[in-house]
Order: structure tokens, then C-alpha cells, then sequence
């Protein structure tokens, strides 16, 4: 709606007494009424004016009114304005055409002005309504990806872990996760985790995660103890048919042990400071599926200035849809950052892997932690 | 029926409704032209259209002798009955100009 004026209509008909009716009808409530009498003139004065409705005859010469809804719902511009069609009472295939199209609603001709009155009031009701709606949950989503984003432990929380990461979500409610726990002076404990969809609840689970880690990545448990603990809630809680996979690295930088547990998440890539890097492949199961699940578990020996890169599936898949070579470019990538410092390397890694792509069509995250 | 009961019927002014049957006495005219030339090039889908103009143009105004006539001469030119229509044709210019004495 025009701030300055009432909402606006455009009527279209090849019928000038039509037209008429239809302005008299709604000038006298104070609609401000545009008329077009073919579809290519619609087709111009809807992207112009940009009316809160259109009221469009089906049946006109040249190009009939399916051709312009047709045109009008392919249009960014114009393809949420709502469309009523004015159709004869014995054209059904017409209604149902128009319906599919994209139409909001239908007139039956000849109709009655008072009738057409109706139909416009209620229909912009309805958009008024429903265009509330859209903002109301935008700006929410806008406040949960804000949140989602505090909940994000970021290097300079906690210099002492070594960490650098680099997250990017699409989504207003994202499915990547990361965490870093500090489990005791020279334990951390490091976790990407992706879940399954993209919607309202993701968000939501990926703060029960948080909780989760927190409660189970403690002292008092084995890394695998820890992840068959989270399962196991997380069987009960997450809704049917959504899963997460996850990597959870444990890194003791006294004892200079890494253990490395996978829920059918992409490979860790250990980069030694000094030697050949290599991908840590581990079979496993995914998270909150199955209660019995068996996750893959490898511990290794690190040295000092080695790195372990944990990554979400967004990161090897988009760079290059076959995941082996996505596998050799994120191995190149690793590699030339590694004159760089850890807080910097992630961001280095995406950039190269994104260099000559098309830009992520998922969530990445790429973590990287230095002994 | 007096133009008044008309406009009252539709919930339009009277002083609108006298413009719109002004222009529809002027756009039904027209159209009955195009009838009479397009039937006798055999021109069925011109002659539908007109017909068709007259048709919904009638009936949202509520002129409801000339809108049945509109009707049948439409379902005439679908049916290429030059007879039928040429008869619906005199009979809606006789009902249009008819509604000039009430404006």
C-alpha cells in the first residue's frame, strides 16, 4: 500500500463498460484504480505501479489472461501481487487454469459491482494478513540466526585451544554447528556437526548440541563415551527423520594424543608439521538415529605445530560435486596455508576452494586447530 | 426500469451509472458494426468476440434483455448461423437504442 494514498487496483478488460463498472465501484471507496484494456499494457502498468491487486479478465483478444498471469508470476516484481480473474460461469477449465497459474480467487461474469467490491476487500485482507506474516517471520528468523551466531565460540574466546574457524550459514536457521570445549587446562575438546535440513528446529538443536557437548565432553569420559552419551539423547529428542553427522576431535596437548571420533562425517585432515598430510578415514554411524550406533574412533600421536582440520560436507561437495576430488583440492588448500597462522587458515582454505566455483550452495564451516 | 433503479441495483451513482450506459450505448454499437461486417466475410471468431463484448458488457450492467440476446447470438457464431445472428444483431440494436430514451 502507497503510504500517501489507498491500496491500489488494477483492473484489466478489453471491455471499456467493464472497466468502468469496475472503477466506479472502487473510486467510490477510495481505491485508487488503474485499467488496462490488453495484456501487454497490464503487463507494463503492473510493473509500474506495482497494485496491491489485479482483477484480470481471461477471455481478451491477442494475448489472452492466462498469458499475462503467466508473464506477471514469472516477474520477481510482480509475482506476489494477488490476481482475482473475471471468467464466464460456463468456462470450469478456465477457473482451474487460472487457479494453477497462480490466481487467488475468481469472478464469475456478469457479475455484480457490489460482489467485485467484496472480493477485492477480502482478498487484500488476506495479502495484508499474510505480507504481516512473512515480515513477522523474517525479522524472528533474523533474531535466530543472531542468536545462533552467539552461541558460536569464536578463536579469541579461547586463545588457549588454537583454534581458527571459518563459518558461513545460507539459511537464516542454519544446519552447520561448531564447538570448542575446554575440558581441562591442556585438554580441548573441538566438534562440527551438520544436521540434517535447514529449518526453525535445526536452530533450536544445535543449542541443545551445545548443551549436550558441554555435559558430556568432560573429564569423567572417553571421546567415544562422550558421543555414544549424546546419541543416545539425542535419539530421544531429535523429531523423525532428522540426524546429524559430527566429527569430535579430543586433542590432550600435555600427552600430545588426538582421538578422533566420526558419525559418518567427512574425514579430519591431519596436516603434520613435518611430513605427509593425510586424511583420518573413519567408518560410523550417524547421530540420533540409532541407539546402538557405533561411531569410528582413532587416536594418534601429534607433535607440536601439527593441524587437524575438521569440516562440514558443504565444504568438499560444492567446490566439486565428486567428493574425492573435493577431498584433493581441500589437501591442496591445507597445504598452502600453511605459512599461515591457524587464526587465519580457515578462512585462507575456503577461499581457495571457492576460488573458480560458483559461491557455496550449502553451509560451510572449516575448522582448524594447531598442537 | 428507470436509470435510478438501475444504479441503485449495482450500488453505483446514478450520475456514473448514466456515463457507463452512455459508453455502453457507444462501445455496443461499435461492436454490433464489426458483427454485421464480420458475418458477411464469414469472419465467425470476429463476429464471436463482438458478441461476446456485448455479452459481458450487458450483463454487468444489469441490461439483462440484451444480455440473453448477446448470448444466443454468441452461441449463433460459434455455430456459423448467419440467419440467427443477423436476427439477434437487429434485435440488440433495437433494445440499445431504446436505452438512449433513458438517459
Amino acid at each position: 500500500m502507497n503510504e500517501n494514498s489507498g491500496y491500489k487496483i488494477l483492473a484489466v478488460d478489453d471491455s471499456p463498460v467493464n472497466l468502468g463498472i469496475i472503477n466506479s465501484v472502487l473510486s467510490r471507496e477510495d481505491y485508487l484504480v488503474f485499467t488496462a484494456e490488453n495484456g501487454p499494457d497490464a503487463r507494463k502498468a503492473a510493473e509500474k505501479e506495482i497494485p496491491d491487486l489485479i482483477l484480470l479478465d481471461i477471455m481478451m483478444p491477442g494475448e489472452d489472461g492466462f498469458e499475462v498471469i503467466r508473464h506477471l508470476k514469472s516477474n520477481p516484481k510482480t509475482s506476489g501481487i494477488p490476481v482475482i480473474f473475471l471468467t464466464g460461469v460456463s468456462e470450469i477449465d478456465s477457473k482451474v487454469k487460472g487457479f494453477n497459474l497462480g490466481a487467488v480467487d475468481y469472478i464469475l461474469k456478469p457479475f455484480h459491482p457490489k460482489e467485485v467490491l467484496a472480493r477485492v476487500q477480502i482478498h487484500l485482507r488476506l495479502s495484508a494478513a499474510t505480507n504481516s506474516l512473512i515480515k513477522s517471520q523474517a525479522q524472528k528468523l533474523k533474531q535466530l540466526k543472531k542468536a545462533q551466531k552467539e552461541l558460536l565460540i569464536r578463536p579469541d574466546h579461547l586463545p588457549e585451544a588454537k583454534f581458527g574457524v571459518n563459518f558461513n550459514t545460507l539459511h537464516e536457521a542454519g544446519g552447520d554447528f561448531y564447538d570448542v570445549l575446554p575440558i581441562s587446562k591442556n585438554i580441548f575438546g573441538y566438534c562440527v556437526a551438520d544436521f540434517s535440513g535447514h529449518d526453525i528446529s535445526t536452530s533450536y538443536l544445535t543449542a541443545s548440541m551445545k548443551a549436550l557437548l558441554k555435559q558430556n565432553c568432560t573429564h569423567l569420559f572417553q571421546p567415544h563415551e562422550s558421543i555414544k552419551l549424546i546419541n543416545e539423547v539425542l535419539v530421544e529428542i531429535l523429531p523423525e527423520g532428522k540426524y546429524l553427522t559430527s566429527v569430535y576431535a579430543r586433542l590432550n596437548r600435555r600427552s600430545r594424543q588426538l582421538t578422533i571420533i566420526s558419525a559418518a562425517h567427512p574425514p579430519a585432515l591431519f596436516i603434520p608439521h613435518e611430513g605427509e598430510a593425510k586424511f583420518i578415514k573413519l567408518d560410523g554411524d550417524i547421530l540420533g538415529m540409532f541407539k546402538d550406533a557405533v561411531f569410528g574412533n582413532r587416536t594418534i600421536s601429534v607433535n607440536q605445530k601439527d593441524r587437524i582440520f575438521l569440516y562440514s560436507d558443504g565444504l568438499i561437495e560444492k567446490s566439486d560435486k565428486v567428493w574425492t576430488k573435493g577431498l584433493n583440492a581441500l589437501l591442496e588448500a591445507c597445504e598452502e596455508s600453511r605459512n599461515h597462522p591457524i587464526s587465519k587458515a580457515p578462512e585462507i582454505i575456503k577461499e581457495l576452494m571457492f576460488k573458480n566455483v560458483t559461491p557455496p550452495e550449502d553451509d560451510v564451516v572449516i575448522m582448524g586447530i594447531e598442537v | 426500469m428507470n436509470l435510478k433503479e438501475y444504479a441503485h441495483n449495482l450500488g453505483l451513482d446514478e450520475k456514473d451509472f448514466k456515463e457507463l450506459t452512455d459508453l455502453f450505448i457507444k462501445t455496443t454499437l461499435k461492436d454490433l458494426e464489426t458483427l454485421e461486417e464480420s458475418i458477411k466475410t464469414n469472419n465467425f471468431q470476429t463476429a464471436r468476440e463482438a458478441s461476446h463484448s456485448i455479452k459481458g458488457a450487458s450483463g454487468n450492467l444489469g441490461f439483462m434483455d440484451i444480455w440473453e440476446e448477446a448470448s444466443k447470438c454468441e452461441k449463433a457464431c460459434e455455430n456459423m448461423e448467419i440467419q440467427i445472428v443477423s436476427k439477434n444483431i437487429e434485435t440488440i440494436k433495437k433494445l440499445t437504442l431504446k436505452l438512449t430514451e433513458l438517459i
